[in-house]
């Protein structure tokens, strides 16, 4: 496979996810996600200084994502990128921060993917995002 | 986080050791530029000459209404040119090397902002739905969900698919990336402790949420005195004692500051702005929202921050401090001027509702001291929270500093509620629970009461929120269940406080808005005097008799 049909692939991953994910909880916002997949995929895989090891490393590039309802792009590339979970106290733990599992159970009660962006409950998630634009300032 | 990122740097990067030097990008919409947060933000942002913060707009022309075209027609480019922003705009949302490019651009300009126009198609892919208000909301459908996976060229039947390769494709690039850059700067963090030790430390307790050793030194402690001092002058000296305790402590107002006293005003403090970096004195404008959502930023970047503006003005800036109380933010925000404080101004600037809508966020501690002494002790408390935000509600007028060899200490703060004073020859037969500015107005009806022979108790109750998070032993041993013959007072809504005075007890508060006159003369005809405590305190024990 050529790297530009890896890349495609991996776009469509994160589209598909989306759609999925918000088809099997019967709410979400597919549309966003299936437009900006291209967006993330660059920001994070080809731009953004994040080490998926470690969330909370001072020095990482912060992602923000203002229109916290498009939440799927986030969970998509949390999981993808494998990212690390840490705790309320800075720990760094072992287990993936967005699982599959979470994904499959978008908006449901514990899932780790939940409807918006939720600081503190998500590793690897800069802010919580609810109401459009707030993110923005804090970004 | 923009604004943290520039003061950490330029307080911690040394020659060769470039600490912070991160990026910030944040992805936006219709919504959020429509949303007038945005136009305070990016204007400060300009004005600031944040060149570490990127945010690209999604610009697909659809809100839940239908077509932009109906509510939001303004040339978006023109507005973030006139902030002073580096505007880029990339025509085609699947084009990854003008995305890649853009990007770049942003990462070399300096001094300025960017903003990336993005031209998208929401429900990308959707046979029926893109470009329509349908793909944003609301799940595809099934037949149309199996339409787009065929667009993608996807396995129709497949879900939650991860293609092999994937996982290893993105492990390869932002994995790599990361794992490389953390490493080197592990590397140069640990050079520069051995060089910069003293600084190391500081980056290393702020990232665990630790303040220094000795953070509270020089607190002052104020002697008695009838005529007192303004909680806000009290919190002005607290402050400039904290900042200079704690390097990572800083802060400022949305244009009031000098009627907040919330300047630090010590030698070196320095205002913060694109060419100084380093100030610790941040000034918002009037701006009081996007003020609260840049507090949450700086706590998000670990420094400890706080913002500032008249109590009445706290409204603005309630969606942020909100938020600080979901994210489980050690935030503050100082609002002056509670009550009627501002007296002339009349009921456009009284808060009313104010405390008991603070009160009714989960998680938010809100403190209203009654003396100088009792503003020192909750900067004691609000500085040792790291998990939770704080709003101080403080007065505009003197109050009199109460004489704690008298009155029991002012630690009883970090309790919430505390018995103040007990008359002498047995148990009370009447409680006055007081906050704020009406604490000594309680004491003085106390002197009263007891001069007249009836045995009163004086509680103050700075904060509700942390009273309740008492056991239940000291909260009865404050507001005993068996004493109900009780009189609160509190220049504010008496919504909520059934809970202390129960049914048979009497509130004075408010349950009108204000008016426009002199401080005394509203406290008069609002019934805030120590007589008017007396009668109702004399009408309870009556009761129940």
């Amino acid at each position: 496979m050529t790297d530009e049909e890896m890349t495609g692939l991996a776009i469509n991953t994160i589209r598909t996810l989306s759609i999925d994910a918000v088809q099997q909880a019967k709410s979400g916002h597919p549309g966003t996600p299936m437009a900006l997949a291209p967006l993330i995929y660059t920001i994070w895989n080809r731009v953004m200084r994040f080490d998926p090891e470690d969330p909370i490393w001072p020095n990482r590039d912060r992602f923000v994502l203002s229109n916290g309802h498009a939440s799927m792009l986030l969970w998509s590339a949390l999981h993808l990128t494998r990212t690390k979970a840490v705790n309320a106290d800075y720990e760094r733990l072992g287990h993936a921060s967005v699982s599959l599992d979470d994904i499959r159970h978008f908006r449901q009660l514990d899932s780790k993917a939940p409807g918006h962006p939720e600081y503190h409950w998500v590793s690897g998630v800069e802010t919580t995002t609810g109401p459009l634009g707030k993110a923005l300032r804090r970004a | 986080m923009a604004i943290a990122q520039k003061w950490l740097a330029h307080r911690y990067n040394r020659p060769r050791f470039d600490i912070f030097d991160y990026n910030i990008y944040a992805v936006c919409g219709d919504g959020c530029l429509m949303e007038g947060i945005s136009s305070e933000a990016a204007s400060l942002a300009g004005h600031l000459g944040l060149d570490n913060l990127c945010w690209v707009y999604d610009n697909n022309h659809i809100t839940i209404e239908g077509k932009t075209r109906i509510t939001f027609t303004e040339d978006v480019e023109a507005r973030f040119l006139a902030y002073g922003w580096n505007v880029l705009r990339v025509g085609n949302a699947n084009d990854l090397e003008r995305i890649e490019q853009a990007l770049e651009i942003f990462r070399k300009t300096k001094e300025r902002p960017t903003f990336i126009v993005l031209d998208s198609h929401i429900g990308y892919g959707s046979p029926h739905k893109q470009d329509t208000a349908a793909a944003h909301g609301e799940p595809l459908g099934d037949d149309e969900v199996r339409l787009c996976k065929r667009a993608y060229g996807w396995p129709e039947d497949k879900t939650f698919l991860v293609p092999d390769g994937v996982y290893e494709h993105f492990a390869a690039g932002i994995g790599a990336r990361g794992a490389e850059a953390r490493r080197k700067w592990t590397e140069l963090f640990a050079a520069y402790r051995t060089e910069y030790p003293d600084a190391a430390t500081e980056i290393e307790l702020m990232q665990r949420r630790e303040l220094p050793s000795g953070w509270d030194r020089n607190l002052p402690v104020f002697a008695a005195d009838p005529k007192g001092i303004a909680g806000r002058d009290a919190s002005g000296k607290a402050l400039n004692v904290l900042a200079q305790n704690i390097p990572w402590f800083l802060g400022g107002s949305a244009d009031l500051g000098p009627s907040n006293k919330t300047i630090l005003n010590y030698e070196g403090a320095g205002d913060f702005q694109a060419d100084n970096p380093g100030g610790k004195n941040l000034h918002f404008g009037i701006r009081e929202h996007a003020m609260g959502a840049i507090v949450n930023g700086l706590s998000l970047s670990k420094l400890r921050p706080y913002g500032a503006t008249f109590f009445i003005f706290s409204d603005y800036a309630r969606p942020t401090i909100r938020l600080s109380a979901l994210m489980e933010l050690p935030t503050m925000f100082i609002f002056t001027h509670d009550a009627m404080g501002d007296g002339e101004d009349g009921p456009t600037h009284q808060p009313v509702e104010h405390l008991a809508s603070l009160r009714a966020i989960p998680g938010l501690v809100t403190l209203r001291p009654g003396d100088a002494n009792e503003v020192i002790e909750a900067y004691r408390y609000i500085m040792q929270l790291r998990h939770e935000p704080a709003v101080l509600v403080l007065s505009r007028q003197p109050l009199p500093t109460l004489d704690r060899k008298k009155y029991a200490p002012a630690s009883g703060v970090a309790r919430g509620a505390y018995v103040l004073t007990d008359a002498p020859g047995g148990d009370p037969e009447v409680v006055l629970i007081a906050s704020g500015s009406e604490v000594s107005l309680a004491v003085e009806a106390h002197e009263k009461l007891i001069a007249e022979g009836i045995r009163s108790r004086v509680v103050s109750i700075p904060s509700w929120d942390i009273f309740e998070h008492q056991t239940q032993e000291y909260q009865d041993s404050v507001l005993p269940p068996s004493l109900v013959a009780r009189v609160a007072v509190e220049q504010a809504s008496t919504f909520g406080w059934e809970r202390y005075i129960g049914k048979r007890g009497r509130m004075i508060g408010m349950k009108t808005f204000g008016a426009s006159a002199p401080l005394k003369e509203l406290q008069r005809k609002f019934g805030f005097s120590p007589d008017s405590i007396v009668t109702a305190a004399k009408e309870q024990v009556a009761q129940g008799r």
